[in-house]
Formats: C-alpha cells, sequence, structure tokens
C-alpha cells in the first residue's frame, strides 16, 4: 500500500487558540488573507424547554483545517494544467511553474484549501512543510500546538495510534475526495440537528 | 462568492452567443431537420467574420481572468480528467475551423467538399464546446451548479443568444424569414423565464430584475410576431434586452457560488 501522510485533530480538546494558523503563516510568509490552515469556530442549537425545565442543546466546538492532501484529489483531476501533482508520500503540491491562477481548484475543494495568492496570481495551498518532513521534523502547526491537538504521520500508523475518529459536521462525504486526516470528534459535533453554524466566517472566508 | 467574476461572464456568454450562431447558421449540414424556413440563405464571409471576431473577443477576456496567464500554454495538460482543459481544447479547435472557414472563405466555394467537412466540424466542435462547458460548471461539491439548472440555463441561453445574433444579421435581409425567428426567440425566452423561476430560491436578490427584463423581452417579441410593432428597431431593443438578462443571469449564477462543507 502505497505510503499517505495525514494530520490528525482531536476536535474534542482544541481551545481554537488558532496558534497553529499563526505558524503556518508565520512560517510560509503568507500574505494578508491567505490562510493555509484555518481555524472554524463552530456553534449553533438552543435551549428548550421540557415541562417546567429548560434543557440546552447548544454545541460549540472549533475545527483546525488545512489541505488533507486527499487519496483521491478533485483539485488535482479539476487542474487543466496539471499543476497539482501527488508525490509519493501522499503530499498534494501545487507547482507554481504550471499554475495558471485559474481558480478552478479554488472552486471544486470542499474543505477550503485552495487559497489565491492575488501577488503571486496563483493557487497556493498548505504543503504539508514536505522541507520539514523531508528533514524528519514536525510540520510547524502540529509544532507549534500548545493544546496538543495535533499530531501527523502515515495513515495506517496514525489510524491505529487514534481510534475514535469519524467524520465531523459540516465537512462533507468522504466519498468524493477521499481525505487523508484523522478527526477525533468533539461530543457535539456529529449533531446535524443543532443547526450549527460557522461563527468566524469574516476570519475564514475573504468575500 | 467568485471574485472577478465578470470577466467570466461576458466570456461565457460571448463564447456561447458566437457558437450557438454558428450552430443555427450552419445546423442544416446534418440534414435532421428541413431548415429552410429558419435558414434559406447559406452563410457569408461577413457573418462568420461576425462570428469569429466575437470568438475570438470572448478568449481575450477569458485571459483577463487568469492569474498567471502566461501559463495558459499547460491549459491542455489535462484532458484526461479536467472539463477545463476539454472547455479549452474544444473551444481552439471550434475558434481554428471557425478561422479557416472564414480566411479561405472564397477559395472553399470552390471546394465544395471541403467546405462541407469544415461545417461539419464546426457545427461538432461548437456544441462539443458549450457541452464541455456546462460539464465544468457540474462540480459534485457545488450544489446549485449541480442540479438541472445548469444544464437546462446553459443550453437554452445558447441557442437564445446564438437565435438573437443569427437574427440581428439577417434582420435587413428580405429573403430571411424574421417572423419564425421571433417565434423561436419567444418560445425560448419563455423556457428560459420558467427555468429561473423555478430556480430563482437560490439565487439571492437579483433574479427579479431579470425576470423583469425577460418579461419586457417576453412582450416585444410577442408585439413583433403579432405585429403590434413593426419597426425593425423594436427588435434590436429586444435583442440588447435579452442580452443584458442572460449576461445578468449568468452573473447571478456566479454569485450563487456555494461549496458543501467548509
Amino acid at each position: 500500500m502505497a505510503k499517505q501522510y495525514s494530520f490528525y485533530f482531536d476536535s474534542s480538546a482544541c481551545s481554537g487558540c488558532k496558534t497553529c494558523q499563526v505558524a503556518c503563516k508565520d512560517k510560509n510568509d503568507l500574505p494578508l488573507g491567505t490562510l493555509w490552515r484555518r481555524v472554524y469556530e463552530l456553534s449553533g442549537g438552543k435551549w428548550e424547554k421540557e415541562k417546567e425545565t429548560w434543557i440546552s442543546k447548544i454545541a460549540a466546538y472549533n475545527l483546525s483545517m488545512s489541505c488533507n492532501h486527499c487519496g483521491d484529489p478533485i483539485c488535482l483531476k479539476t487542474c487543466p494544467t496539471s499543476a497539482i501533482v501527488k508525490r509519493s508520500d501522499g503530499v498534494v503540491l501545487i507547482d507554481s511553474n504550471r499554475c495558471m491562477g485559474c481558480r478552478y481548484c479554488e472552486w471544486a475543494c470542499p474543505y477550503g484549501a485552495l487559497q489565491f495568492n492575488s501577488i503571486k496570481g496563483q493557487m497556493t495551498k498548505c504543503d504539508f512543510c514536505f522541507d520539514y518532513i523531508d528533514e524528519e521534523k514536525q510540520p510547524s502547526c502540529v509544532a507549534a500546538c500548545p493544546m496538543r491537538v495535533l499530531d501527523f504521520g502515515e495513515i495506517g500508523v496514525l489510524r491505529a495510534k487514534y481510534p475514535e475518529s469519524d467524520n465531523i459536521y459540516p465537512l462533507p462525504d468522504v466519498k468524493i475526495c477521499d481525505p487523508s486526516f484523522i478527526i477525533k470528534p468533539h461530543k457535539d459535533a456529529r449533531i446535524e440537528s443543532y443547526n450549527i453554524t460557522i461563527e468566524n466566517m469574516e476570519e475564514v472566508k475573504n468575500d | 462568492m467568485i471574485k472577478h467574476i465578470w470577466s467570466l461572464v461576458f466570456f461565457t456568454v460571448l463564447a456561447q452567443m458566437s457558437a450557438g450562431a454558428y450552430f443555427i447558421f450552419n445546423a442544416d449540414i446534418f440534414r435532421l431537420i428541413s431548415l429552410e424556413g429558419l435558414n434559406p440563405i447559406p452563410i457569408s464571409k461577413s457573418e462568420l467574420l461576425i462570428l469569429l471576431v466575437i470568438m475570438i473577443f470572448s478568449m481575450a477576456i477569458s485571459f483577463t481572468h487568469l492569474g498567471k496567464p502566461g501559463n495558459s500554454v499547460f491549459a491542455l495538460s489535462n484532458l484526461k480528467k479536467s472539463w477545463l482543459s476539454k472547455e479549452i481544447y474544444f473551444m481552439s479547435i471550434f475558434a481554428f475551423v471557425l478561422f479557416l472557414q472564414t480566411i479561405f472563405f472564397d477559395w472553399l466555394q470552390f471546394h465544395n467538399s471541403l467546405y462541407s467537412l469544415l461545417r461539419t466540424l464546426g457545427v461538432f466542435f461548437s456544441v462539443m464546446f458549450f457541452l464541455s462547458m456546462i460539464k465544468v460548471y457540474k462540480l459534485k461539491t457545488v450544489v446549485l451548479w449541480k442540479s438541472a439548472y445548469t444544464i437546462l440555463s446553459f443550453i437554452i441561453s445558447t441557442f437564445l443568444s446564438g437565435l438573437i445574433l443569427f437574427t440581428t444579421i439577417r434582420l435587413f435581409n428580405s429573403e430571411q424569414n424574421i417572423e419564425l425567428l421571433t417565434l423561436l426567440i419567444l418560445v425560448l425566452l419563455i423556457i428560459q423565464s420558467g427555468i429561473l423561476q423555478f430556480y430563482s430560491k437560490n439565487f439571492k436578490s437579483g433574479s427579479l430584475y431579470v425576470k423583469f427584463i425577460y418579461l419586457l423581452a417576453t412582450i416585444l417579441s410577442f408585439g413583433l410576431l403579432f405585429q403590434f410593432f413593426s419597426s425593425p428597431w423594436i427588435f434590436i431593443l429586444l435583442a440588447i434586452l435579452t442580452l443584458f438578462g442572460i449576461i445578468l443571469e449568468r452573473y447571478l449564477f456566479y454569485s450563487s457560488y456555494k461549496s458543501i462543507g467548509v
């Protein structure tokens, strides 16, 4: 079986401090508005009255998401210039010598991983700090996390190490792109009926 | 919302208009239907030139959407999997065939079999071009674009804009049956309005303006058909209104972009 690097994220313990987001931005010298790793604050739900008692059905949790270096990357399939390539270790990279900045991959990716760099006029995204992992160091986001909720490694090893994993709301069906991530869900993260919304939209979407 | 969408709006609408008009001018090549009433006169060099200029202009506009146009030389690298690559491929071939047909028009009149071959190729690639354009937007991660709206709207707008251009070009030609063309435009306007009405809840405010424009255009086409208006300038007004409606609807289409997930 081919090697596949993957991130692990523990949503149940993430404080939403965004240190991972800042570490990534610092390491890659990203311009204003470009976030290769994004921390989403998700919340929703309401209080419900049962007889004389009010029951809290509030959900709030954080989600730290970068590129998931998918097993079947939709960005790679849609790119007309074949600028998006997948390495033998599963890391998905963008070749800046080929990218023409059409932004088609940005439309296609359901994880918001592809970010347009308006200075370069090209698409950019998390590259798994491939320079660090080639030197057997940790990616900058993993090393920076004060809560130790991020980890990385070969996906098979991570799955054995962290058996409590699941896809969480509002992430799409994993069958679309076969994302390479392991997420330990927050207790509320599966509850679609809570009508959970992304609260910090102005921080993560550059409309 | 997608940024920098106006270049995409004008590129897609103008390219569809050229491809749609080309199809109408040349569809009799397949002899599937008799188009004597619709298109009794063979296409002329000046008419081809108009289509070519519009096509070249739309392709030039498409470059302004790119962040690094110099790398567009690699745009045909992923023909196997990328519908955008295929769209660029079919568009390029269609434009090239149109170019050859225009430049060598006089010479081709004495080489009928070659001219017929070029026309057949042109019709084939014009169809493949706008079908691949539809597939570009059928992304499984964008709910509205994945729906039947994309297929229906793009097909109808191709033929509607193409018919508008075709009729405008032939407006002052006494041999052309303008009433039949106006009837077809009316039918397509009603269908396009119906499609928009069915899917309008997916658009932000703005669909009301498009519906109003289509309504005005429908009234004008009714008036022309039943000869309440007779001036050809009323048709020009109808053409401008319809094109404006298509452009605005396309803007709403891009503005409605919303991906699943985060």
